[in-house]
């Protein structure tokens, strides 16, 4: 992730995603006796390896056009106003599959087949990583592809991102309603995080970035946590990853069910939690770029979204436990989920530093 | 044809990966050589690597530069999210190692496998 997050050439780019991306399959398929890893491994490592080749096509147009490897060479080349119309055709078509290839990674709509079942099928702690740390590298993958080299085309993939945006919040909110898989659940609650992502950068302006950054840290951050209490749920031979799994945990472990509740609470977007502030930002650019419709459809999705995060917290508090809870935690991941639950109430109480931290960076 | 300059300061740049990259090194001979006993500290030397390459990027921060021949850029995007890749992937390896060790499914290529993935 690292070489990637600095990639200023198509070819360093893409190494990085494709060495990266190799680790990754590997680290799932570290479970090797069990069936399901393994097939999350392979369909992971075979749609990623589609994306790729899609990726790769959409460079290879535009090193075609521009005769350059180099951000810096396509952004002169893109931003130079003697382009002939021809050229801004061949830019733009490759520019859709680059879109793609970052759709794909981020897992945006209509290219999340692989999230659901690689979610599942992992393991915990990757499907944890995997839902997690990547996410910037991707974020990183579109700033230098599209921002810095295509910036000057900004109208065209803002298009492309509005459309992948409207679906995958929609498609994330109403998928997650039918799960009872708590990974499923969270895949799909992804997909429609990652809508709010894109949203973001649609904009186009600065402050639009920044926001989608400090949504994609906050997202990060309260993903986080959720996995890292699914696994405080875990025991010898017990894999907690259905809903049920957390009947009656108020009752055994008040301070996890807490931690839980907040991070339920966060991501369904309810103040003062992390996940209201980076929502707001979001909407705020959103707005104010006019596209008012579009806000109104993002924010009755959440408010569908709120559904199955209360579900968990309905059963946490509400429902009987029909068997014995353990929570078995060593004291290092009950410090760390702490903090981390913590982190997620004060940075939601403080969010004005983040925020400003985000879009400095641009 | 692209020309290719190398300059030796440059890699003041990349220390943290370079540092990074070292350290997998390291620990993959680490957990070749030791015995039995000690190899339970391949993830504490992950955690510690990772916390020092963090340290490095945090370092960098504010510097700005395009190097070996503009394929790698550093600037302040790219530090800060090397600092939030790092800080997240810490938390991420507390919680995968409880995992691992409920299900018996610890070994330590775990962990250079998730570090040579925040490398690339």
């Amino acid at each position: 992730m690292m070489v990637m997050i600095s990639g200023h050439s198509l070819l360093t780019l893409y190494l990085g995603l494709e060495i990266m991306s190799l680790s990754l399959y590997a680290l799932i398929a570290t479970a090797r006796d069990r069936a399901f890893a393994i097939e999350a491994a392979l369909k992971y490592f075979v749609l990623g390896a589609i994306a790729s080749g899609l990726l790769l096509y959409g460079m290879s147009m535009i090193y075609g056009i521009t005769g350059g490897l180099d951000i810096a060479q396509i952004s002169n080349f893109a931003s130079s106003s003697t382009l002939e119309s021809q050229e801004t055709l061949i830019l733009n078509f490759g520019l859709v599959f680059l879109v793609i290839g970052v759709a794909f990674k981020l897992g945006a709509v209509p290219f999340h087949m692989w999230v659901p079942d690689v979610y599942q099928g992992s393991p915990t702690s990757v499907t944890m990583f995997l839902s997690t740390v990547p996410k910037i590298a991707a974020v990183a993958l579109l700033v230098r592809l599209l921002i810095d080299g295509l910036g000057n085309f900004q109208q065209y993939w803002a298009d492309l991102f509005m459309i992948l945006a409207v679906l995958s919040i929609a498609v994330g909110s109403l998928v997650a309603l039918t799960q009872v898989n708590i990974k499923r659940m969270l895949a799909y609650s992804t997909i429609s995080h990652v809508g709010f992502v894109l949203l973001g950068f649609m904009t186009g302006v600065l402050e639009g970035y920044g926001s989608a950054v400090f949504y994609v840290l906050a997202y990060i951050l309260m993903s986080l946590a959720a996995f890292g209490s699914i696994i405080a749920l875990n025991r010898n031979g017990f894999e907690a990853d259905q809903v049920s799994d957390f009947k009656g945990l108020s009752k055994h472990s008040p301070w996890f069910a807490l931690i839980m509740l907040v991070v339920m609470l966060s991501m369904a977007g309810v103040p003062p939690f992390i996940g209201f502030y980076s929502k707001l930002f979001i909407l705020q650019q959103v707005i104010s770029e006019g596209y008012v419709i579009l806000a109104v459809v993002a924010v009755i999705f959440a408010v569908i979204s709120a559904y199955y995060y209360l579900q968990v917290i309905k059963t946490m508090y509400f429902d009987e436990s029909d068997k014995e809870i353990i929570v078995s935690a060593p004291i290092d991941l009950k410090v760390v989920l702490s903090l981390n639950g913590i982190l997620i109430l004060i940075i939601g109480l403080m969010p004005s530093f983040w925020m400003n931290l985000s879009v400095s960076l641009f | 044809m692209m020309n290719f300059n190398f300059n030796v300061s440059e890699l003041i740049f990349i220390l943290p990966e370079l540092f990074l990259l070292s350290a997998i090194s390291f620990i993959l001979l680490f957990d070749l050589f030791v015995s039995e006993k000690y190899k339970k500290y391949s993830y504490h030397l992950s955690q510690l690597a990772l916390i020092i390459t963090g340290f490095l990027a945090f370092n960098l921060i504010g510097e700005s530069a395009t190097i070996f021949s503009g394929t790698f850029v550093l600037d302040n995007l790219g530090s800060t999210f090397k600092v939030f890749v790092l800080g997240f992937s810490v938390i991420a390896l507390v919680y995968s190692r409880q995992y691992l060790i409920v299900h018996e499914l610890l070994r330590n290529e775990y962990f250079i496998l998730a570090l040579m993935s925040i490398l690339e």
